[in-house]
């Protein structure tokens, strides 16, 4: 799938990949791409401006943390960020019923 | 590389300081991450993205950002004004009409030499 193709939907993705663990960015990265086959290829760069707009919208809180000698700021999903998920993940599973029942209808 | 990729983008980037601070970190921890995993330091920059695109997902966070708090800070302005036009309206339609005084009576107090 084409870097640019599923740029809409990175919030949706970002909530869900939250949803059952903290996690830092590059673990972000690493779960979306191997959850999603490889298909989702994001510029990994541009979910730190996402994250941090997710957390603007109390959707996710973040820490910093020290493991391995390093430093870095782990994300995880707010009460009210799971409550989005939810609607998000609803409005999705319509959006491609739909879809799905015009392409193959 | 890796030290000039992320300032070239903190170049790029708007808003206060300690937020480009902070995302200048974790991108610097996010190659680190990358090298770990076996990646050569060419091939963790070019997933990272270019620093265009990643300052342009910042600025735009940051523009919403700023149009939000403005937006939160004229609500407050609004609530107050009103707030206040109420109280002048309440004060105005409950203040009594003018009265005379009442008459001031006095009771005479015995002088001390009067005992």
């Amino acid at each position: 799938m084409a870097r640019d193709g599923f740029s809409g939907h990175l919030d949706l993705v970002l909530l869900a990949s939250l949803e059952h663990e903290p996690r830092h960015g590059y673990a972000l990265i690493e779960h979306m791409r191997e959850r999603s086959g490889g298909h989702l290829d994001y510029a990994e760069g541009t979910i730190y401006p996402a994250l941090r707009r997710l957390e603007d919208q109390g959707l996710v809180r973040s820490r910093w943390s020290d493991s391995d000698g390093r430093r870095r700021r782990v994300y995880s999903l707010t009460a009210r960020g799971g409550r989005a998920l939810g609607r998000h993940r609803s409005d999705w599973d319509t959006y491609v019923g739909s879809v799905q029942a015009i392409l193959h209808g | 590389m890796g030290e000039r990729f992320v300032a070239e983008v903190s170049s790029l980037l708007r808003g206060s300081a300690r937020d480009r601070a902070r995302l200048c970190e974790e991108l610097a921890a996010h190659l680190e991450d990358a090298r770990a995993r076996g990646l050569d330091e060419s091939q963790a920059l070019e997933q990272l993205g270019t620093p265009e695109a990643i300052a342009a997902a910042w600025n735009t966070r940051c523009a919403r950002r700023r149009t939000q708090q403005r937006l939160r800070a004229a609500s407050v302005a609004g609530v107050a004004a009103a707030a206040s036009l109420l109280a002048v309206v309440q004060y105005a339609q409950g203040a009594p009409a003018h009265k005379a005084p009442p008459p001031v009576t006095t009771t005479p107090h015995p002088h001390p030499h009067d005992r």
